[in-house]
């Protein structure tokens, strides 16, 4: 099937005054209709600037390069007037924090509404019904539409934002760390909720998130960032089973699970974004690191069938 | 492909304008140049900083001495001389209005300083311990308020009598409730900052939370009111002198001038209504764009509503 | 295997109480008989003996953080007592309360909230000593001897947490830190005191995986060497699994289940216990699995549920859990919401406005004529309720026009010990 996303060689500079931020360098991806692909990496390498990439966000004087295709049609070509047509009702984004999207001073019914009537031209009653239906397939109770975003609990405040997302049916959701600000059980709420949808409507759906835990449990597949670059690509299954990138090891072995016996973490900490390090960014933390880690740049390099890695030893780890 | 363009911004950026301290204002301040605001306000800065050198270096710049009195007959219209003509005394009008500039700047700052001086500490205060104190300066600083500016500044200034200080005294006491207000406020938001409970149990009492933890972040909020006070104090300085209550005759001020001025108007001398009537507008429009540049830039809020 | 010997009691809460009042319009209040309060905790004990980990668990909004914030007396308990090394600390006030805080530190989930953005990483880590100076008898010392003195503490406990290289970040502000670095800041302000019990709210839940574990690895490596106590707040199971002694599960301001850590994984008893431990998220692929959600949303504190509060949502519930009128009204609500389901019944026992409740009991005054099939459509709709609800209706009856439905009233719950574990609920009673 042909691909519903693609990103090529996408960069992202963003402009400071200090320099600019390399937050994502050559970066490619796709995601095909109905899949979910997980965008994983520490804080800082990049994964919120993809989604805002996709979804043309990007603060004035960021410099972007590269393409990034949706159903053929080339993204960072548009004008501001395509993209915003194109935001709500072919691609939406779910924030980490509802707040940040639902306005205060605006009943649950007006954000519906407004976000209905500024993409599509429907009588005010329409829009009100499809709201209903929005929120009650939420599970979110209709009497409820008239109140306001503080009335309403963080979880119930996620699942608000998941059914703006999705009022207008957009055919690639990318939800941004959807439910880090979320207990373990509201989590698992939306993340279930999520999987319907996106059997219901067949969308894709890119999931940023640093929680490796729910990659395994809901992603097709995985998208591994360092430090704005990717390192590693690969079916769900590959990445948790054989992962060929040292840092992939490296964030699984740090995950926190029940039946984790001992700690591990990376040693080291991230690097500086204005001035990375050469070669493969990852050398200086790399257990593996060899003296052409520091002088080249590894290459992504599909080692099995469908499974990308950037290292120059990854055959080692097949 | 290509840079961003400006329309496609989103509020991305308030994530990095979250943190607050006065240097952000500067740095702000500086990132902000070609915006509507950071015009507004570098406007604002070049008027201000005109003027104050003006005050400060009224001496060797103005030509005469401003109570001088040429003998040549008054009302000379500008000239080549008397590059803003004569008034009716027969005085350098130019040279009156660099002076008036120390004067309006002296009443601004003796006014405001106070005012700030004053309000800052008791809303401080006020805004953290909360209780029967702040209710009743609350009441009391509300009523103040509420009343009108010129009203209350032309009774204290009838009470105190003329001058340059008591006029300061004058409007020290509307803008007290001003300053008040704001910081309380901001003091009720900040109160409120996690870190201000970690500070607490750190065991730090009352003073050493107001003073390290909350001072200096409710500070941020007082540049803007700061330049908006400052432009109001000058216009209320100016009616207060219009009005008889401000300042002794001769003193160089922009206020009395004009009011000496106007009944000459109808016999065709607009000179000398004209200039310090202009002085007065060019200082509080300044001040106003600084004020009113500020306040989009640091609040965030306002730039979105905006946007 | 046997428990090691327990040190001495650090903090002991006796059936602590805090409740906020709920704010509203003035005239609102004129006319409420009884002020409305947030039951935030209601009726919690438990203690935390020295080099102790005690991990308290629950959902967002359970009342943990006012259990870590009354522990240390940043909040005024409504009623019940706060003993802390023995002292009973809940009414005192002032200095001596202050005086206290060097031994008692809490450290906050957000660790970029909890810095002031205008002081300096080294002042603020320093900042304590100033405070405190007089305890550490170096007060009297020349002000420059005292500043050396609370720079080279503060430089060296910066390297004990990790915060290196020190001398460079000592004159940073807290924006210029990342996430990692700002929580080892605070820990490192909290532990420059010395204090004897560490209160930690979602102290790693915002951090990286990759960092969380350092950070996990610091807290140990404190209490290993400092004999440090903690009261360790989080809603991550896995993490508390990993560096709790005993456990609390906390549910809508009540302790539901608490004891040795190595018990509850093995074997929860309670059945928010379970729930809760089944939406860990097994890092597996080939181990996903549905999971069965307890339905639902935390109910308001507000008004807690009667009985045992977990009831709405437990999926082990019994008909003599707590059953009460407004559980009917809220199921006849949920089925009517749906189309298919409710068919016309909205014409008969709608809108659901119309419903009044009072404890045990939900009433409708029925439109005229169809007050028998009003009672007919209630026992059509109960059919298709939980069974534990239907089971726990007592009798559905009519006056004048009046349906009325009564409730059976609950059994009382009592903290029943199970083992080396108390719980808190009816199956085990
Ligand atoms: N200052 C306050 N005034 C009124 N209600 C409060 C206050 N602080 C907490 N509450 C309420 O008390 C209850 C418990 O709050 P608490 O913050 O302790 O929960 P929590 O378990 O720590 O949640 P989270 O995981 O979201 O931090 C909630 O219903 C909350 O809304
Ligand atoms: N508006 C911005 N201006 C400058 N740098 C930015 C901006 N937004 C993000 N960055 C930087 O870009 C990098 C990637 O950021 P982001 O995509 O937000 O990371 P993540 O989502 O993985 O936490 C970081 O180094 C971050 O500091
Ligand atoms: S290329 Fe070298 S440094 Fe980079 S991950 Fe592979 S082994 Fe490590
Ligand atoms: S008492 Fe036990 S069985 Fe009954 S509702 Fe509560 S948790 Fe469930
Ligand atoms: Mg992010
Ligand atoms: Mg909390």
């Amino acid at each position: 099937m042909d691909p519903m996303l693609q990103v090529q060689d996408l960069s992202v500079h963003y402009k400071t005054r200090r320099g600019f931020v390399r937050a994502l360098e050559e970066l490619r991806l796709d995601a095909i209709q109905g899949e979910t692909v997980g965008v994983v990496g520490e804080t800082g390498s990049g994964k919120s600037t993809l989604g805002k990439a996709i979804l043309g966000i990007l603060p004035a004087g960021t410099q972007v390069d590269g393409k990034i295709l949706f159903r053929g049609r080339d993204l960072t070509q548009l004008s501001n007037q395509m993209y915003r047509r194109l935001r709500g009702e072919e691609i939406a984004l779910i924030f980490q924090d509802p707040m940040t999207r639902l306005n205060p001073l605006m009943t649950i019914m007006d954000h519906f509404v407004e976000e209905i009537r500024d993409h599509e031209s429907v009588s005010a009653d329409e829009a009100r019904r499809r709201a209903r239906e929005a929120l009650v397939s939420m599970g979110i109770h209709e009497s409820r539409i008239k109140n306001y975003p503080h009335e309403f609990s963080g979880g119930m405040r996620q699942r608000i934002m998941i059914a703006l997302a999705i009022v207008l049916k957009p055919s690639l959701l990318i939800a941004d760390e959807p439910t880090t600000s979320l207990d373990v059980i509201v989590e698992s709420q939306i993340l279930g909720i999520l999987q319907d949808l996106k059997r219901a409507y067949s969308m894709s759906l890119l999931l940023i998130t640093h929680n490796l835990g729910i990659v395994a449990e809901v992603c097709d597949r995985v998208a591994v960032l360092y430090a704005g670059k990717l390192v590693e690509l690969g079916p769900v299954r590959d990445i948790f089973r054989k992962p060929l990138h040292p840092y992939t090891q490296g964030l699984l072995s740090s995950i926190i699970h029940l039946e984790t016996k001992e700690l591990h973490s990376i040693e080291g900490s991230p690097p500086n974004m204005i001035a990375p390090p050469s070669g493969c960014r990852f050398h200086p933390r790399c257990p593996y690191a060899q003296s052409i880690c520091v002088e080249r740049l590894p290459p992504l390099v599909e080692f099995e069938p469908g499974h990308f890695a950037a290292c120059h030893f990854g055959d080692k780890f097949l | 492909m290509g840079i961003v363009k400006p329309a496609e911004a989103e509020d991305t950026e308030k994530l990095v304008r979250s943190s607050s301290s006065i240097g952000t204002i500067l740095n702000l301040l500086l990132q902000d140049r070609r915006t509507l605001a950071g015009v507004l306000s570098w406007v604002g800065i070049g008027v201000l900083v005109s003027f104050v050198v003006i005050a400060i270096f009224a001496y060797p710049l103005a030509p005469y001495d401003p109570q001088r009195i040429f003998l040549t007959p008054p009302n000379q219209p500008p000239s080549l001389q008397h590059l803003m003509g004569t008034d009716d005394l027969g005085r350098d009008l130019f040279s009156r209005m660099l002076y008036g500039a120390r004067t309006s700047l002296e009443i601004m700052t003796i006014g405001v300083f106070l005012a700030l001086a004053i309000g800052f500490p008791i809303g401080l205060v006020s805004g953290y311990l909360g209780g029967k104190l702040d209710r009743v300066l609350v009441l009391v600083m509300d009523s103040v308020y509420a009343f009108p500016g010129l009203l209350l500044a032309a009774m204290v200034a009838l009470f105190l009598g003329k001058g340059v200080f008591n006029v300061g005294i004058a409007i020290t006491v509307i803008y007290v409730p001003t300053y008040f207000r704001v910081t309380r406020n901001q003091t009720l938001s900040v109160r409120e900052e996690t870190y201000v409970d970690a500070a607490r149990a750190l065991g730090a009492g009352n003073w050493t939370v107001i003073w390290s933890y909350i001072a200096y972040n409710v500070l941020i909020s007082i540049p803007v009111v700061f330049s908006l006070s400052a432009a109001d104090a000058i216009l209320t300085a100016a009616g207060l002198s219009f009005l008889g209550l401000g300042l002794e005759r001769p003193t160089p001020d922009w206020g009395l001038d004009l009011s000496d001025a106007q009944k000459f108007l109808t016999s065709g001398v607009w000179w000398s209504s004209f200039f310090p009537g202009v002085m007065i507008i060019i200082l509080t429009v300044g001040l106003s764009f600084l004020g009113e540049g500020l306040n989009d830039i640091v609040n965030p809020l306002l730039r979105k509503e905006r946007a | 295997m046997a428990q090691p010997e327990l040190g001495d009691e650090i903090l002991r809460l006796d059936n602590l109480n805090v409740h906020f009042p709920v704010k509203m319009p003035f005239v609102q209040r004129l006319l409420q008989r009884e002020k409305a309060v947030v039951h935030a905790v209601d009726g919690v004990s438990f203690s935390i003996h020295s080099g102790e980990i005690l991990g308290l668990v629950g959902e967002s909004g359970c009342g943990k953080t006012t259990v870590g914030k009354a522990s240390v007396r940043l909040l005024n308990p409504t009623s019940g007592r706060i003993f802390f090394a023995g002292q009973d600390i809940s009414k005192i006030g002032g200095r001596s309360l202050r005086t206290l805080r060097r031994k008692m530190q809490i450290i906050f989930q957000d660790p970029h909230a909890s810095l002031n953005p205008a002081m300096a990483i080294g002042r603020a880590i320093g900042h304590p000593l100033w405070i405190h100076g007089s305890e550490f008898g170096i007060q009297n010392l020349s002000s420059t001897v005292f500043r050396e003195r609370v720079q080279q503490r503060v430089l060296s406990t910066m390297r004990e947490v990790g915060l290196t290289p020190e001398e460079q970040l000592y004159d940073k502000f807290p924006g210029d830190l990342s996430g990692g670095q700002k929580q080892r800041a605070v820990i490192a302000r909290a532990l420059i005191l010395e204090p004897d019990l560490l209160v930690v709210d979602e102290g790693v839940s915002m951090l990286d995986m990759s960092i969380r574990a350092k950070v996990l690895e610091l807290m140990l490596d404190l209490k290993r060497q400092h004999g440090l106590t903690y009261l360790f707040i989080t809603h991550d199971l896995a993490t508390a699994k990993f560096i709790c002694d005993r456990l609390a599960i906390m549910y809508l301001g009540r302790i539901v289940e608490i004891g040795p850590a190595r018990d509850i994984y093995a074997d929860p008893k309670h059945p928010y216990t379970k729930a809760l431990l089944q939406v860990v998220p097994i890092p597996d692929p080939d181990k996903r699995k549905e999971k069965v959600l307890p339905r639902g949303e935390v109910p308001d504190a507000v008004h807690p549920p009667a009985g045992c509060r977990f009831h709405p949502r437990c999926p082990a519930v019994l008909p003599s859990c707590g059953w009460e009128g407004r559980d009917f009204v809220d199921f006849l609500d949920e089925h009517l919401s749906d189309p298919k389901r409710a068919g016309d019944d909205e014409l008969v026992l709608g809108p659901i406005e119309n419903w009044r409740t009072n404890g045990l009991v939900a009433s409708l005054e029925a439109k005229p004529l169809n007050i028998e099939e009003a009672v007919e459509r209630v026992k059509a709709v109960l059919a298709e309720a939980p069974i534990a609800m239907a089971q726990a209706i007592e009798s559905v009856s009519t006056h004048k026009r009046t349906v009325i439905i009564h409730f059976r009233p609950p059994n009382e719950l009592r903290q029943t010990q199970v083992g080396d574990r108390i719980v808190e609920c009816l199956l085990y009673q």
